[in-house]
């Protein structure tokens, strides 16, 4: 639900970058996301092309990157991903991971909840 | 910036390092920050529709209206309902209206934040928007988080949930005079909460007989601040 306000962010940053780079076209932008953020990419694309009509952005290409979570053992250090289906037809999702598989201890992602642009292509 | 040159003109390549979710975590750090010089503790109160997350917040400013100076900030789409309930305590409290947005965020909070004399002010309680998924992305700020659910919400709920029940330092179990009723086993449900969030302090209430509510109290306000997941703001 909140993929529209985010989106937002990140068409007004490119649309900023593109400006300040004399950009007369832009023909795509690099976006990370981190699986274990609440973020979904078909509803991230969606708003995209909705807030790119009518500025430079339209027409771009959304390249989307997601990243795989990382999650650290805080009691053994133990390190282990989290590894989400890449299935865009997958219509269920694993329960991720909250306990240390190796000693029960409490768990903190160390990976996985970004939300970056990462590159941009442009004419100029 | 690589810059190759096609039929239409230049083409450019930059490399580029800007978080969107991480600018949110920047700002709640920024809020806790105010906080912490001016001596203000932060609760925020997640959950869904009808949980009773507001029954709940009026049970903490009943009991804490004496001997703490307290603003409640209410977070709904539209409507001052959830603050009309706490100004009849005699307490201040502030709506906010997110208009189409279904969780608070650390901006909209901070500029409440600096329209209050935090120098006059003991505990801000903020009351998110009645949700159990995104306002776990965002944090506030706060000291404290919690997140209220209730029996009604059916007996899987830690499990179907299981990403905000993780981030949590505290889970109230309301409406716990209807668990028979509604034939929720809620040693089960404890045993749920344990295994997403081990470290959770969890609290069975009744907003309607008072069950649990002095226990509520001393553990999230009175009790010296434990270091806690919100201590260090989630990644």
């Amino acid at each position: 639900m909140h993929e529209f306000g985010i989106t937002s962010s990140i068409a007004e940053t490119a649309l900023r970058i593109a400006s300040e780079n004399g950009a007369t076209k832009v023909l795509r932008v690099d976006l990370l996301i981190g699986q274990l953020t609440f973020l979904s990419v078909p509803q991230v694309r969606f708003a995209y092309e909705v807030l790119a009509k009518g500025t430079l952005l339209e027409g771009s290409e959304l390249a989307i990157q997601e990243a795989t979570g990382l999650v650290e053992c805080q009691n053994c250090h133990h390190l282990r991903e989290i590894r989400l289906p890449d299935d865009p037809d997958a219509l269920t999702e694993p329960l991720p991971l909250f306990a240390c598989p190796e000693c029960s201890g409490k768990v903190v992602v160390v990976k996985g909840k970004e939300c970056q642009i990462t590159g941009m292509t442009f004419e100029s | 910036m690589s810059e190759l040159t096609d039929a239409q003109g230049k083409v450019h390549q930059i490399e580029l390092a800007i978080d969107f979710l991480e600018s949110h975590r920047k700002l709640a750090e920024a809020n806790r920050k105010l906080l912490d010089e001016h001596g203000v503790t932060m609760i925020d109160v997640m959950g869904s529709v009808g949980a009773g997350k507001t029954s709940v917040v009026e049970q903490l400013v009943r009991g804490l209206k004496e001997k703490y100076r307290i603003v409640v900030l209410n977070g709904d789409l539209v409507t001052t309902i959830d603050q009309d309930r706490i100004l009849r305590h005699g307490v201040e409290a502030i709506q906010v209206n997110t208009g189409k947005e279904c969780h608070l965020d650390a901006a909209l909070v901070r500029t409440v934040l600096e329209r209050l004399d935090l120098g006059n002010l003991d505990l801000v309680i903020v009351e998110n928007v009645g949700n159990l998924i995104c306002p776990a992305d965002f944090p506030l700020g706060s000291h404290r988080r919690v997140v209220v659910t209730s029996v009604t919400e059916g007996p899987y709920v830690a499990v179907k949930h299981p990403h905000v029940f993780a981030e949590m330092d505290f889970v109230v179990i309301n409406k716990i005079d209807l668990a028979s009723v509604m034939e929720v086993d809620v040693s089960k449900l404890v045993g749920d909460l344990r295994s997403v969030n081990p470290r959770a302090r969890v609290v069975q209430t009744s907003c309607k007989d008072g069950t649990g509510i002095p226990e509520l109290i001393t553990r999230l306000v009175e009790e010296p601040r434990r270091c806690t997941s919100s201590e260090s703001l989630p990644a």
